[in-house]
């Protein structure tokens, strides 16, 4: 069974977080740091203009990508998965692309796709879409054949198979991988941000505010990305519970 | 109800596991297959399913020939094959939601069943309470026992009402008093329904317990069908009769003899 993360425990993070802040805020007592006392009052001022737009933009971005990936990376993961002889000969080829740190390719992306949105979408959905494609894969491989074989008999075919069997067995699996993934996206975001574009978190935060030495604004920026990124993750781990509510159960 | 005329089967090179084999079951009759590991006994079945094939002579089952699974086969395995993410009811459900999905073609679903989705609920239902399991509708599979797993895999077929109903080894993995619980059961599921029941054991016990008429295989090849009349089989208080203990000894000895 897996634990939930309470409201409790959730506010008492919170607490914790900005206490410790403030704590090294004093410490430090440099502008590079200032308090929450400070930077949230400029992130509540900020979020309704200027902020939200560059907050929206970067959302948009790994939501489009994000949305891409799993629509993509699933039915080849499940088809993988199922077809051993397919398996076989792309394995290896997964094995290897798989590690890559596929931000490296940034620049070869933007010569390809010019100097665009796409470009900036399109390499967070390759750093996702092989994370689901591995997951998925596995998840349809290790289906017990006993299980396939008694919801044969009750009728399936491929069709019913993979309706009433392998896509359910894998949603959960596609937004585990997601979830565990959309930390990584979020840090290629802000890489893929810093130049070539004028909205989005990561130029806020670097060329808007960083370079001209606005700290405060720049922690407003920094907040706004990391609750973008939190908030990717709960939504994502509160659709992992709805899809999957039979690991959250006590065992009988 | 199942006519096996001259059958012979081989995986590969290998001994034939039937070999001019001839059996017929008659409509609602129970019967129960018996024989050491390796004798053939679920190959048997599986080639009753369709989803293997005779390499010569014929297999019919309500006058068709078998070639593919026949929708109004049921099937239950030692592993009760229940969806982990699926409750109770939903997994109970499942063949029935099978047939909605592709509609009564023939091929998955009996053609010309048509059955509305309040129907379906309501016979779901009937089977769950039927099997005692009606409580446990909104639970997991793996927050139940082994034995409510397998009375749920029994309910999940037996809302699809099939004709005939085959099982391998269906409570080899549990333990002995749910497996008596339901040896019981099936016992009076088959007086209940009067369904053809074949069960597939290598227990002589359950065997004897289950089938009124018994088929011993022995090793391979399996040439002519061995029949023992049980006809005390599901009877009440069978389990403590001397009758029980006599036909276990005959089987034990038609096993032993030749295996």
């Amino acid at each position: 069974m897996r634990k939930r993360l309470s409201l409790t425990n959730l506010a008492a993070g919170l607490v914790m977080f900005l206490v410790l802040w403030q704590v090294l805020a004093w410490v430090v007592n440099r502008p590079i740091l200032p308090p929450p006392t400070v930077v949230l009052p400029v992130f509540v001022k900020l979020l309704p203009g200027v902020l939200g737009r560059h907050t929206l933009a970067s959302a948009g971005r790994v939501l489009a990508a994000t949305g891409a990936a799993a629509l993509l990376a699933t039915p080849i993961g499940l088809g993988l998965g199922q077809m051993r002889a397919l398996d076989r000969i792309f394995s290896p080829l997964i094995a290897i692309v798989y590690p890559i740190p596929k931000i490296v390719l940034l620049p070869v992306i933007y010569v390809l796709f010019g100097i665009s949105n796409f470009s900036k979408i399109f390499l967070i959905a390759l750093i996702l879409f092989f994370q689901v494609l591995v997951v998925v894969r596995d998840q349809a491989a290790n289906l017990r054949p006993e299980l396939i074989f008694s919801v044969r008999s009750l009728g399936a075919g491929r069709r019913a198979l993979f309706r009433f069997v392998y896509l359910p067995a894998s949603l959960p699996a596609v937004l585990t991988a997601l979830r565990v993934s959309v930390g990584t996206a979020i840090a290629v975001l802000f890489i893929a941000e810093q130049s070539l574009t004028e909205w989005g978190l990561g130029y806020y935060i670097v060329v808007r505010t960083y370079q001209v030495l606005r700290y405060p604004e720049m922690y407003a920026g920094i907040l706004a990305m990391s609750l973008l990124g939190l908030g990717l993750y709960f939504i994502l781990d509160f659709a992992e519970r709805r899809v999957n509510p039979h690991l959250y159960v006590e065992e009988g | 109800m199942i006519d096996v005329d001259d059958l012979t089967f081989v995986y590969g090179k290998h001994t034939p596991v039937f070999e001019g084999f001839n059996w017929h079951v008659e409509t609602g009759e129970a019967w129960a297959v018996i024989g050491p590991s390796g004798c053939g006994k679920t190959t048997l079945l599986v080639l009753l399913t369709g989803l293997r094939h005779p390499s010569g002579g014929s297999i019919r089952i309500a006058g068709e020939p078998v070639t593919r699974p026949r929708p109004e086969t049921g099937l239950i395995l030692q592993d009760h094959g229940l969806l982990p993410w699926a409750t109770i009811r939903e997994n109970a459900r499942l063949g029935l939601k099978i047939r909605e999905f592709y509609g009564p073609d023939g091929r998955h679903a009996p053609r010309g069943e048509r059955l509305s989705r309040a129907a379906a609920e309501e016979r779901v239902q009937r089977w769950l309470e039927r099997l005692g399991i009606a409580g446990l509708a909104q639970k997991y599979p793996q927050q139940v026992s082994g034995g409510q797993r397998q009375r749920t895999a029994i309910a999940r077929t037996l809302a699809l009402e099939p004709d005939l109903l085959l099982m391998d080894e269906p409570f080899s993995a549990l333990d002995a008093p749910t497996r008596e619980d339901l040896q019981e059961l099936t016992v009076e599921l088959q007086h209940e329904t009067g369904l053809t029941t074949i069960i597939v054991t290598h227990n002589i016990e359950e065997g004897v317990y289950l089938g009124r008429k018994i088929l011993v295989l022995h090793e391979p090849p399996n040439r002519e069908a061995h029949i023992v009349e049980n006809p005390g089989a599901g009877q009440p208080g069978y389990r403590n009769s001397a009758a029980y203990l006599q036909q276990i000894e005959t089987v034990r000895g038609l096993l032993g003899g030749r295996a």
